[in-house]
């Protein structure tokens, strides 16, 4: 089992685009996948798919006698996908989402052990993905922490190269995890260029600005809408990188 | 900068027959531009025994102070700090050291040592340091083994 986070310095970085597409491209390879919301500051899952469980990621994170399992819902044939495709969402419920920052740190450390724990309890499944919010917040690094490999998503705006810059070096450098690029909605080549000149981890791919993809909207998947768009074949070519490096 | 250098290879010769002297002659000898292609080969051989010689060194340098740290805190009582969660936040102000170690623990659980130093690579005693370093400022906790298919014999350390 491998788990893939997604994570940024700033946000509209299309973090939760990536992690929806990754997800439905692994699962299409007839894989076993979960796709868990970690974004617990700004759920946007919730739009492509309905939670019939009840039950949210907060209530994993926070309580021992939630089993990741009870919270799990199958999305495979609202995604279309042929593996099997699970997503556990987070709360959009203000109340739950003051709750989610609010936590103190023995809380947090709950968070995490919670969030270790889903290696023992997901163990037959392929692959993990999980969607962050932007920057050093408690549930994103928790995230990274927990991660085997990690995607890191950037545009090309001097803040957010800047940032990204930073977080690398004080942050990622002490982690020591497998971590790659992603440079999305460019503009032009040197925009790419701009970013890799600054930022030297290796780069999975460089995405163009499709305007496509917000037209698209949340409520379908792009690429099994749109399998022979350039944005799917991106999407695809970043799951095998991801994968290999 | 390259002169700390030559000092720091001199001092770790200590002890030992005379081996490669790193400063300017040599590096001259093999890196000018007169120098012949087997005369590199060689320094870079003798470069390449040098470092593995200091690697060497290094570790059982802090193999042996892992050894006497292990030995000074079982003889003092215990002063612990009061419980401290280690959250993300805090693992990630730990020395990187600790962190590795720290973050090891963290995947496995609950661990002995020997389990933790399996996954960081670091030897069974400087593990042993690491976390019971950990456990005096309160990140974890360490107790014998009590648990199903645990050795009663054995120290584990956990979150
Ligand atoms: N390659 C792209 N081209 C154009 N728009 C994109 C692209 N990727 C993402 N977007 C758009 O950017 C916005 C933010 O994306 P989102 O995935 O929500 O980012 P994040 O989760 O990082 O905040 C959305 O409107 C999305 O449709
Ligand atoms: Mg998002």
């Amino acid at each position: 089992m491998q788990v893939i986070t997604i994570h940024s310095y700033k946000g509209g970085t299309g973090k939760t685009n990536l992690s929806l597409n990754l997800a439905v491209s692994a699962a299409n390879r007839a894989k076993r996948v979960a796709l868990l919301e970690l974004d617990l500051e700004s759920p946007a899952i919730y739009n492509t798919f309905k939670n019939t469980r009840g039950k949210w990621m907060n209530d994993f994170l926070e309580k021992d006698d939630v089993k990741l399992k009870d919270i799990l819902t199958d999305v495979s044939m609202t995604a279309k996908t042929k593996g099997a495709l699970e997503v556990g969402l987070a709360n959009p419920e203000m109340s739950a989402v003051r709750k989610s920052i609010g936590g103190d740190r023995k809380e947090q450390l709950k968070g995490l052990k919670r969030l270790m724990s889903i290696r023992e309890e997901l163990k037959g499944y392929d692959y993990v993905f999980f969607d962050t919010s932007p920057g050093v917040t408690y549930a994103s690094i928790n995230a990274v922490l927990t991660a085997d490999r990690i995607i890191l998503v950037a545009k090309s705006d001097r803040f957010d190269i800047e940032g990204t810059d930073r977080l690398i070096a004080e942050f990622y450098e002490g982690l020591e995890k497998k971590t790659g690029l992603v440079v999305n909605r460019v503009l032009t080549p040197q925009m790419t260029q701009a970013v890799t000149e600054k930022i030297k981890i290796p780069l999975l791919a460089s995405i163009p600005c499709y305007c496509e993809v917000p037209i698209a909207g949340s409520h379908t998947i792009f690429v099994n809408d749109k399998p022979g768009h350039p944005y799917s074949q991106n999407i695809e070519e970043l799951l095998e990188r991801t994968l290999a490096f | 900068m390259w002169a700390q250098r030559v000092v720091l290879i001199r001092v770790l010769r200590v002890n030992s027959e005379p081996r490669l002297v790193l400063n300017r002659k040599t590096l001259n000898m093999g890196g000018g531009m007169g120098a012949t292609m087997s005369q590199q080969v060689k320094l870079l051989t003798e470069i390449a025994r040098g470092i593995k010689d200091l690697n060497k060194r290094i570790n059982d340098l802090v193999e042996m102070q892992a050894k006497i740290l292990e030995s000074r805190q079982s003889a003092t009582p215990k002063a612990l700090k009061q419980e401290e969660p280690l959250d993300a936040l805090t693992l990630l102000e730990l020395p990187d050291h600790l962190r590795r170690t720290a973050m090891a623990l963290h995947q496995l659980g609950r661990a002995t040592a020997e389990t933790v130093s399996d996954m960081t690579g670091n030897s069974r005693s400087i593990e042993s340091a690491y976390l019971n370093q950990l456990q005096r400022q309160g990140y974890i906790h360490k107790e014998r083994g009590k648990m199903d298919g645990e050795n009663p014999k054995k120290v584990y350390f956990h979150v």
